[in-house]
């Protein structure tokens, strides 16, 4: 009975507390975010003289900046600007009071607003007009941005009022450390010479569709070695419509082991041939003596950086010749005070030789001033030929060394 | 009456319309066994040209005909060089990293873009055009390579509205990274521009070397420039005096321009005009006053291959206390100091004499950059004789640069400079 009467009060328990649920849905339903744009006070920057401050107006020899009545826009008046710079000129500027100077927090628009102004010419059409746009915050740190044809109506300035448009994230506020929470006010600036109207200036909603993306052209080496001069279209110098002095052999007996490991070359040459070498012939009385060098970039003509594994590398290649040819090595950079190391090869750089082949080793502490040179820019690797000489030369790579840059047969690392 | 007037209007606006387009040069390059040629109009044309916007009638007289420009900002220099009987090579001016221009910036790059576009429109049918210039030397100093990707649209763009003059980049000097780079990114570029100076002594075997393919013009060449010359002590670039750049001019075309006629299709001397670039007198041909130095009478040999009737005289040597040009000259304050200039009359009778002051400028621009110039300091001359000054150097330490200056009768003139320093006791 006491269980019968325990079910039936949890019973009615659990339906009177059913009842007293209330449906939800799965996901809560957000609150409306108010539109950035449609929460910002501060539209308008001018629409006339009655109504918005202008300052630096005062007439000199540079500029006029004028408040003028007829065909205007909007308002009671328009800005009639007229500028011709010259020596005397030190500031040829404006600037609008904005919310009579209140610090703008133009952040949360900064990407789907632009300044939209009126403007138009007296005579003539035009498709830029020398002149730009700052804004200035509270430390008086100004970032800048200028018309862009794609911004002007009709892409031309001419006798009718056009509307121009400057998106706000083209004003490259970061990187002049302006702070775009605290605006105080918008400048313009002209330069050069010019004459035109403009009229309602205002802060619009915009979706401006453009990107700035940062270009990469730069690889990293990290691992060695590091293949180098094994596609031809990548090398200069051999031209036998003009001279026989160097040339290419496609099928060499410079095959080494490395080049068949996975470097950081052959993860970026697709189009990799490991028996590229060149055969020199060189004769320094010859008519085409100047035709003594040839090279190849580190990394497809882009940049090379290889500034994590230089100071343990030397550059290794081999060469087939009776005697070991003089040749002068040349490492250039794209950037940097230095741009150039160069060395000729020593005795000490010859670190084995059989049957007329020898292994270069130059390390690349053994160049002069290496510790200042930019390795995060490489470009390409030289070679003069300073004598005359017949010799093959190939497998050319970068290999690990960190013994003594003036003993580089005493500790080979490869 | 008025049908019949109005049908009259239409016909010669009609014939007038046609008169001009018929004027359009049809400009082509032409391969054979010789290698490569340029056509105008389908004759051989080799460039003589000056990098000019100005004197085009001096340019012409003196035998050029064609001129240089380097951007679209003024069509009168079109006009004015089609009435000399000129053609153009057009630059279109497309903006230099160095100068602050963001080529990963979208929006810039596709403004610019649309900017040269319409330029092309409005001119590609003007009759002193001879070929597209686009850009110069957006390669010095730059680190993004997609500048080049700007360069393809634009000569792609030209290929395709515009089929009767062919396109030219311009680079700063040989290199084989950028030859690489406009093989590879652009193909729509007929010739090569190269701008080299001490350079141009080995462009011929380099642009082989290089293994660029297609034929080459010097678009700007001349004496080696203030970023190639020797500086002395203090950091003063060393200019040579008028005489030695008249004669390193007159090799280099002779022996180097003139002598590559398989690849190169012609040249345009740099500047006829007057600039500042590090001194007043570095690159041009003519004083900021206007008046033409011995540059232009070695255009004229050049180019004519006879001197003019009246030659400017030339000054060959210049010392300061008896020591050259190359050396450092330091003086102290208000020192008396003689200056000597050796020179060669060219058959001028009477010969005027002008000596100058300026404060040193150490300018480290380049690329043709705008330079200011600087005032003329006022000094005091001793005694003054036909060939040396002496006058007092000035009464502050600095760094100063004395210019002779001398001139015939019809203002043809050469010029030479030395810097020296003015310290205390």
């Amino acid at each position: 009975m006491n269980f019968i009467r325990i079910s039936y009060i949890s019973l009615l328990f659990i339906l009177i507390s059913c009842d007293s649920f209330k449906t939800v849905n799965l996901y809560e339903s957000v609150m409306d975010q108010p539109d950035p744009y449609e929460s910002f006070s501060y539209k308008d920057i001018f629409i006339d003289s009655y109504k918005s401050k202008v300052w630096g107006v005062k007439s000199n020899n540079c500029k006029q900046i004028l408040f003028d009545s007829i065909n205007n826009f909007k308002g009671k008046d328009h800005l009639h600007l007229i500028w011709n710079q010259n020596k005397e000129c030190k500031y040829m500027g404006f600037g609008f009071a904005w919310a009579n100077f209140k610090g703008k927090n133009l952040s949360p628009i900064i990407n789907n607003s632009a300044i939209q102004l009126m403007i138009r010419v007296d005579s003539g059409s035009f498709s830029k007009i020398p002149m730009f746009f700052s804004l200035v915050d509270y430390n008086e740190k100004q970032c800048y941005s200028r018309m862009n044809i794609l911004g002007i109506e009709g892409g031309v300035i001419d006798q009718k009022w056009r509307k121009v448009i400057v998106p706000l994230s083209t004003f490259k506020y970061q990187k002049k450390g302006v702070n775009i929470s605290n605006i105080k006010e918008l400048r313009i600036q002209l330069e050069r010479k010019g004459n035109v109207h403009i009229d309602d200036l205002k802060v619009i909603s915009h979706h401006h569709p453009f990107k700035t993306q940062k270009s990469n052209f730069n690889k990293t080496f990290e691992n060695f070695p590091v293949a180098l001069g094994k596609v031809k279209k990548y090398w200069w110098g051999v031209n036998e419509n003009y001279s026989d002095n160097f040339k290419f052999i496609t099928s060499t007996s410079f095959i080494s082991d490395e080049s068949q490991e996975k470097t950081d070359s052959l993860i970026i040459l697709p189009e990799f041939e490991v028996s590229l070498s060149l055969d020199v012939n060189y004769d320094k009385n010859s008519e085409d003596n100047k035709w003594n060098n040839f090279g190849f970039p580190f990394n497809k003509w882009e940049y090379a950086d290889l500034s994590n594994i230089y100071t343990t590398s030397a550059i290794h290649f081999k060469i087939k010749s009776s005697t070991v040819p003089k040749i002068q090595l040349v490492i250039v950079a794209y950037s940097g005070k230095v741009r150039r190391l160069t060395k000729n090869i020593q005795s000490e750089n010859i670190i084995t030789s059989s049957d007329n082949q020898y292994l270069i080793s130059i390390p690349i502490k053994s160049f002069k001033n290496y510790d200042q040179m930019n390795w995060e820019s490489l470009k390409e690797l030289r070679f003069k030929v300073l004598e005359s000489s017949k010799f093959e030369i190939g497998d050319f790579k970068i290999v690990e060394f960190r013994g003594n840059p003036k003993k580089p047969n005493k500790w080979r690392g490869i | 009456m008025r049908i019949l007037f109005v049908c009259f209007f239409l016909f010669f606006t009609v014939i007038n319309s046609n008169q001009y387009y018929s004027q359009v040069n049809s400009v082509r390059i032409e391969k054979n066994q010789n290698g490569f040629e340029l056509y105008k109009n389908n004759e051989p044309y080799y460039i003589k040209g000056a990098g000019a916007k100005s004197n085009f009638n001096e340019v012409k007289k003196a035998g050029a005909n064609s001129i240089r420009v380097w951007s679209t900002n003024n069509k009168s220099y079109l006009d004015s060089a089609h009435k000399y009987g000129l053609t153009v090579t057009l630059g279109l001016w497309v903006a230099q990293e160095r100068n602050g221009f963001n080529y990963d910036d979208e929006y810039a790059v596709a403004g610019q873009i649309a900017l040269l576009k319409k330029d092309i429109l409005k001119l590609k049918d003007h009759p002193a055009l001879l070929m597209w210039g686009i850009g110069n030397e957006v390669d010095l100093q730059y680190s993004n390579f997609k500048v080049w990707e700007t360069i393809e649209e634009i000569a792609k763009f030209i290929k395709k509205v515009d089929p009767n003059h062919p396109t030219v980049t311009v680079i700063a000097g040989l290199d084989p990274s950028k030859v690489f780079m406009i093989k590879k990114y652009c193909p729509s570029v007929d010739i090569l521009g190269i701008n080299v100076y001490g350079a141009i002594e080995n462009a011929p075997i380099n642009i082989r070397k290089y293994g660029w393919e297609k034929p080459y013009i010097v678009t700007e060449w001349g004496v080696n420039g203030p970023f190639e010359a020797k500086v002395n002590s203090w950091g003063a670039k060393i200019e040579p005096t008028n005489g030695f750049k008249a004669n390193q001019r007159l090799r280099r075309y002779q022996s180097i321009i003139q002598k590559d006629q398989d690849l190169c299709l012609g040249s345009y001397c740099f500047l006829w005009g007057q600039k500042q670039e590090s001194t007043s007198t570095w690159h041009g041909m003519y004083l900021s006053n206007g008046h033409p130095t011995e540059a232009v009478d070695v255009m004229q040999y050049c180019w004519k291959g006879e001197w003019p009737a009246k030659r400017a005289p030339s000054l060959m040597q210049i010392k300061l206390n008896g020591d050259n040009w190359k050396k450092n000259h330091v003086f102290i304050k208000n020192e008396e100091v003689i200056l000597d200039f050796i020179y060669e009359r060219n058959n001028n009778d009477s010969l005027y004499f002008d000596f100058q002051l300026y404060p040193e400028t150490f300018s480290t621009k380049g690329g043709g950059d705008f330079q200011k110039s600087p005032d003329k300091l006022k000094f005091e001359i001793v005694k003054q004789s036909e060939n040396s000054l002496s006058f007092k150097v000035p009464n502050k330490k600095g760094f100063y640069r004395v210019f002779v200056f001398v001139r015939n009768e019809i203002n043809q003139t050469s010029v030479a400079n030395i810097p020296f320093k003015v310290e205390q006791l």
